[in-house]
């Protein structure tokens, strides 16, 4: 019985590699998941959202200038994927997969402080971005605010609402006055959130590792930032928020990187060494 | 107009590259160029001034700005700041010879 168990296990091992391997499994956004899949994705994600939530202290969110603030954000950051009352998402998020949620349906079925948690930190293996690189606290908070008056609003209301805002939200960066000690842990986090990796190879950050820029393994001890500035705490802070001003015609872009999280990177780069 | 500037290279296709790499792995400990970069193969070139070359050849960019090929790599070594004015790379007198067998040698670095 024992041998027969795990010759079958074995197998399925096997099996499971061989199909892995070959690419037997569609990647693809047009192919549905399956019904069990979706099942588990799904009730795996609420699961982890509610566990990790349960612990956030709600402010009030009823005030009007709030809720409005909240409206600006949202028609800033999130129509374009997840659409409004008579409002289709735009093209590129109708072709996601999984598909960008109806707002309407979330802002009902999800307690506050899920809603807050899911915006500062979004979800992996989704479209949804974490907003607490590029929102602080507050900002979001009226975003939480406008989703529950939003089922409320029938398409009129909505359209109205938006009409009567002066102008559009811009992001409001995490202030930066209350600034913390560089803190490497941090910057490897800010590291992913602003797709280092996509072009860099950076030793324990898992990512493509495109070779599109140097590696930046030992990049503590190189001596030059970009080939032209000494490599100094200062001077890398500098770099990293501002590539172009240092190295005109540099293909390192301005990430929006704020001060904080430009010292918890290099904090963490001077880790490489 | 943007088609004509497609490099005839891919990750997949290694440029067919002119030059004598073995040559080239001479030249580069010969000009020094360990002094500033690490270089797989060369065993005396442990520089920290600019950045490693391993995998040099499949990198996207030279000097942070230049489409890699083996041209600009060329044009790169030779005059470093005719490409970029401010850079720390030297001019250190490369012939033409001399660059397209060092870039032969770079290209096999992937």
């Amino acid at each position: 019985m024992r041998t027969v168990v795990a010759a079958l296990v074995t197998a399925a091992v096997v099996g499971g590699a061989a199909l892995f391997w070959v690419g037997a499994y569609d990647i693809s956004a047009t192919d549905q998941h399956l019904a069990p899949t979706y099942w588990v994705l799904d009730t795996g994600m609420r699961r982890s959202v509610s566990a990790r939530a349960h612990r956030i202290s709600v402010p009030p969110l009823d005030g009007e200038p709030m809720i409005a603030r909240g409206l600006a954000h949202f028609q800033t950051h999130c129509v374009q994927c997840h659409g409004a009352p008579g409002i289709a998402p735009e093209p590129f998020a109708l072709g996601m997969t999984p598909a960008p949620a109806n707002l309407v349906h979330t802002g009902r079925a999800w307690s506050p402080a899920e809603l807050f948690w899911t915006i500062k930190h979004g979800i992996k293996m989704t479209g949804m971005p974490a907003w607490k690189y590029r929102l602080d606290d507050d900002a979001i908070w009226s975003l939480v605010a406008f989703m529950r008056v939003l089922p409320a609003l029938s398409v009129e209301d909505y359209r109205r609402s938006a009409e009567r805002l002066a102008k559009p939200a811009t992001s409001d960066r995490p202030a930066s006055d209350a600034p913390l000690l560089p803190n490497a842990k941090r910057g490897e986090q800010a590291i992913n959130q602003h797709l280092c990796a996509t072009c860099h190879a950076i030793p324990g950050i898992v990512g493509s590792h495109a070779p599109v820029g140097p590696p930046l393994d030992g990049i503590a001890r190189r001596q030059l930032i970009a080939g032209v500035l000494p490599n100094t705490n200062e001077n890398m802070v500098r770099w990293l928020r501002a590539p172009q001003d240092i190295s005109r015609g540099s293909a390192m872009p301005n990430l929006g990187i704020t001060e904080q999280d430009a010292r918890d990177i290099a904090a963490y780069l001077a880790t490489l060494r | 107009m943007l088609a004509a500037v497609v490099p005839a290279c891919s990750p997949h296709a290694p440029p067919a590259v002119e030059g004598d790499p073995e040559a080239g792995r001479l030249l580069l400990r010969q000009f020094g160029c360990g002094s500033c970069h690490r270089i797989p193969g060369v065993a005396t070139a442990k520089g920290d001034v600019g950045p490693p070359l391993d995998g040099i050849g499949a990198r996207a960019y030279l000097a942070g700005r230049l489409p890699n090929t083996p041209a600009n790599m060329r044009r790169w070594i030779i005059d470093p700041r005719s490409i970029d004015a401010g850079t720390a790379m030297p001019d250190v007198g490369l012939t033409d010879e001399h660059a397209r067998d060092i870039v032969a040698y770079l290209y096999r670095l992937r």
